[in-house]
């Protein structure tokens, strides 16, 4: 947790702590040590580094090959995605917000080859596997999704021992960014903007809801956003030539704003998945219009710590304590992109209708929602074959489909237009032509 | 400084004619009359301070011009006018100006978007004249004598380098890197730098063109060096397939060498009569910045910033690391280097927002401030109320005068904001200041990023 770290030192030239955060922002820390930060192997002798390109091939590799492998795959999972977080976090430095990188290198192939290549080789290997073998990326090496799944585990663990419950663990999340960000005065400075918020957010809490284990969550997400919005403003002022370029905070409110509605009324999950559709397409747009925008991955690959970044990573993690994988679920643009791909993929979870009892293990067991009585959404699903391996009669197997002698039915194909017009749960029982 | 060009005795009648201002041609006349007596003198350029980008071919960007600023506020505001063009990407407001001293007089020479190259008068901020490219001018103009007068070189989006005269801006020589075909993309011109030698004085600058034709993708990034009398090529070496940006030049060993980075991340050593490579080193990350240069304690050393949010000294000799430096962000300001009371220090700026110290020698941090914005350009030290001062501008719309050996901000001036909606982060280095003295004048030139150019003048 490096960006926790005392904010700026001392310095007699620069009075009172108020005044240095605001002033200095986070500019006392500098930007994550990596273990590699010359290039391993260059290529042609230039700064650009092609071990990213090699780290995520042989990753893929053995996550697709896990995957298709093993029996048991959770502790090879959790094993891969350890090594993926020390090799992308610690070890080497690409850039890795795939839908810049793919933005901004399609947009120089044909004027700087070399900054093409450097953009688009870490894509062309996820992009690869993930049209054979599936969201591997999200389920075995992204390190914002393992971050998010630990945050859930550890919150999951604390409510069941009694830890002072997840209220009091959010509580005090919270309380720190409050803290940092300089809570009243950084009310203050974001009052015109959290003001329309603030209304939005009464109305929804006072209108009666259906009572839930949740409903504590709720009010800790509205404290939760205020004080997310209050540290942006108060801190990052302005931090960036315009606030478009830190669009990842405005992501994250908005993940506030979703987690906050599906705390109180889960049915409201698979009405905003699709939604991550639109954040891509929103994010391709403002990138191609020649906006540098901000991803909350840049603090771990790129080691970048500006405020705006930092903040959005952390309140991505923080809120999976509360509602597992929420980023990957509804705005991961990452995600969305190669879930439209994994539609296409050869390897599938496929379901064997006469084995399966209904006994709804699978859906228990999702960490994002995205089956249901075995009925799988390709979009939002991250491959981390949980459910094949809970299924009690075998029901759900990983197989190539593209084979003539595949045992399983795979899940409909559901094209775009329906997917973001009546969403997935709407759309799988009408009828739609299976991709066999 | 006064009036001092050394020109060869075969050109007298027409420097005489270029000369405006009477009294001056007189002392022309006589100091022309000594030299042809005396014989044609070992030709020496002598530059007016800060007559290329970084002030000198070392872009070191340190001047000892002494100013006394209570509060800076300008004595002169040129606004070229009301256009205001889209914003395209890689383009900037202005160039970095470059301040000469010509007929007697300070003269202050910019180049702007809006493909002029502007020449002012130092005093008044009075248009002279306007030269007007094919293309924007964003590379910083350099100043140099020839033997036909002071003359000023520059590059143009246009991929044309251009030789004017510095009097009356009236085209010397042009020279076409690459043709024109619908199919070219504006090129990317770095500022060029001059330099003398064998009498013959030489412009050294780097260019980048594309071409989209279907089947011949070009994309060359090339150093030139031109002769500066006539304009042709001496020569010319393809370094890479990105730009190139400004060279420098340093004298290593006794001899001189060009010092260029490219955005592939290699920083080179060249031989400066053939372009040979003497070294290369290749940095974390893509480079957008220029290197300067500078003698510590008696060891010359090369610095650069880069894209993985550091900055490099390394050896001007063997090109070895000397150390690295850390921030929290890009890096694509030109780093100064100036001596404070015998500490040589980097000053630089970053994309976190912040201004840094750091000792050129082991590359320990002294101090960083912050401005609220990104700060792409480079510094200009000069001595602001007897303290070594950093003046640097950031894309927050203000110019910093930063006291170099503690960090504290002594002097500030609001130039407005940007006269674009938006811009895209890191795609053009922004314009920097410009500090320099003219006989008895001193001049602190500041571009703002609202279309005006402030000058500050102080009279001796």
């Amino acid at each position: 947790m490096h960006f926790l770290l005392p904010l700026a030192q001392a310095d007699p030239a620069n009075p009172g702590l108020i005044e240095r955060i605001r002033g200095e922002g986070l500019l006392g820390i500098p930007a994550f040590k990596k273990l590699f930060e010359e290039a391993v192997l260059p290529v042609k002798g230039t700064a650009i580094d092609l071990m990213p390109f090699v780290v995520m091939f042989v990753l893929m590799a053995i996550g697709a090959f896990l995957t298709v492998k093993l029996k048991s795959r959770q502790k090879a999972r959790r094993a891969v995605q350890t090594c993926s977080a020390l090799a992308f976090v610690v070890g080497v430095h690409p850039c890795m917000c795939m839908i810049r990188d793919v933005t901004f290198g399609t947009i120089s192939l044909s004027t700087n080859s070399l900054e093409a290549f450097k953009y688009l080789m870490v894509f062309s290997v996820v992009g690869g596997f993930t049209l054979i073998y599936g969201r591997i990326f999200c389920g075995w090496i992204c390190p914002l999704g393992f971050f998010q799944e630990m945050s859930s585990a550890y919150f999951h663990w604390a409510r069941k021992n009694r830890l002072g419950g997840v209220l009091s663990l959010v509580g005090i999340s919270v309380l720190a960014i409050a803290l940092v960000s300089g809570g009243v005065l950084g009310l203050a400075a974001a009052a015109p903007f959290v003001g329309p918020v603030v209304v939005l957010l009464l109305v929804y809490v006072l209108v009666p809801q259906q009572e839930s284990v949740f409903n504590w969550a709720k009010w800790g997400l509205v404290v939760a956003l205020l004080a997310y919005i209050a540290s942006y403003f108060f801190m990052l002022k302005p931090g960036a030539f315009g606030f478009i370029e830190t669009v990842a905070v405005w992501w994250v409110m908005a993940l506030l704003v979703f987690a906050m509605f599906v705390v109180g009324d889960p049915k409201l999950d698979a009405k905003l998945k699709p939604v991550k559709f639109l954040s891509v397409g929103l994010i391709v747009l403002i990138i191609a219009g020649g906006v540098y925008a901000n991803g909350p991955f840049c603090v771990f690959f790129q080691s970048v710590v500006d405020l705006s970044t930092v903040l959005s990573a952390m309140g991505i993690i923080i809120l999976s304590g509360v509602l597992s994988n929420a980023w990957c679920r509804y705005l991961c643009p990452e995600g969305a992109l190669l879930g439209l791909l994994a539609r296409h993929s050869h390897w599938k979870i496929s379901k064997l209708d006469s084995a399966c009892s209904s006994c709804r293990a699978c859906d228990a067991v999702c960490p994002v929602q995205a089956i249901k009585v075995g009925e799988r959404d390709e979009t939002t699903c991250i491959f981390c074959s949980k459910c094949v391996e809970v299924c009690p009669t075998g029901a759900l197997i990983i197989e190539d489909i593209r084979l003539p002698e595949h045992r399983g039915r795979p899940p409909a194909f559901v094209p775009l237009e329906t997917l973001i017009g009546k969403g997935w749960e709407n759309s799988k029982n009408q009828g739609m032509d299976t991709e066999k | 400084m006064g009036e001092s060009y050394f020109v060869e005795s075969n050109c007298f009648t027409e420097v005489i004619t270029r000369l405006h201002s009477r009294v001056w041609g007189l002392v022309a006349t006589m100091v022309l009359q000594v030299l042809i007596c005396f014989g044609s003198p070992e030709g020496e350029i002598e530059l007016r301070e800060w007559s290329c980008f970084g002030g000198s071919a070392s872009r070191s960007g340190a001047v000892d011009v002494e100013f006394s600023f209570g509060e800076l506020k300008p004595t002169w505001t040129f606004k070229p006018g009301e256009t205001r063009w889209a914003y395209r990407k890689g383009i900037s407001v202005w160039s970095s100006p470059a301040i000469a001293e010509v007929d007697g007089q300070a003269r202050v020479y910019i180049g702007s978007y809006d493909h002029h190259l502007y020449c002012l008068d130092g005093e008044s901020g009075r248009k002279i004249w306007a030269f007007i490219a094919g293309d924007g001018v964003f590379s910083t103009p350099a100043v140099g004598l020839l033997k036909r007068g002071p003359a000023v070189f520059f590059g143009s989006a246009d991929r044309t380098v251009y030789a004017i005269s510095a009097v009356d801006g009236k085209r010397l020589w042009s020279f076409e890197v690459y043709p024109w075909k619908d199919t070219v993309l504006p090129a990317v011109m770095s500022s060029p730098a001059l330099h003398k030698e064998d009498g013959r004085l030489y412009v050294f600058i780097g260019a980048s063109y594309q071409d989209r034709t279907a089947f011949k993708n070009v994309q060359k990034g090339e150093l030139l060096a031109l002769d500066a009398e006539t304009g042709k090529a001496r020569w010319r070496k393809l370094l890479t397939t990105t730009f190139v940006t400004s060279p420098c030049i340093g004298k290593v060993g006794g001899e001189h060498r060009v010092f260029a980075a490219t955005q592939d991340g290699i920083v080179r050593a060249l031989q400066i009569d053939n372009g040979d490579e003497v070294w290369r080193f290749a940095a974390n990350e893509l480079i957008h910045g220029s290197v300067s240069f500078g003698v510590i304690q008696g060891r010359a050393m090369v610095f650069i910033g880069t894209r993985h949010h550091s900055v490099y000294a390394l050896d001007a000799a063997t090109g070895k690391r000397k150390w690295k430096y850390k921030c929290g962000y890009w890096v694509d300001s030109t780093p100064a280097v100036v001596d404070v009371d015998g500490q040589a220090i980097v000053l630089f700026g970053s994309y976190d927002r912040g201004v840094y110290a750091v000792d050129a020698l082991k590359g320990r941090e002294l101090w960083k401030r912050a401005t609220k914005d990104w700060v792409s350009a480079s510094g200009a030290v000069g001595l602001l109320n007897g303290k070594r001062s950093l003046f640097i501008s950031g894309l927050d719309g203000n110019l910093y005068g930063i006291d170099a050996a503690s960090g504290a901000v002594n002097a500030k001036f609001r130039g407005g904001k940007i006269i674009w909606s938006h811009v895209q982060q890191g795609d053009a280095i922004w314009s920097s200041p410009a500090a320099g003295q003219v006989s008895n004048t001193k001049l602190l030139v500041y571009p703002s990023y609202s279309y005006q150019v402030h000058g500050f003048v102080e009279k001796d």
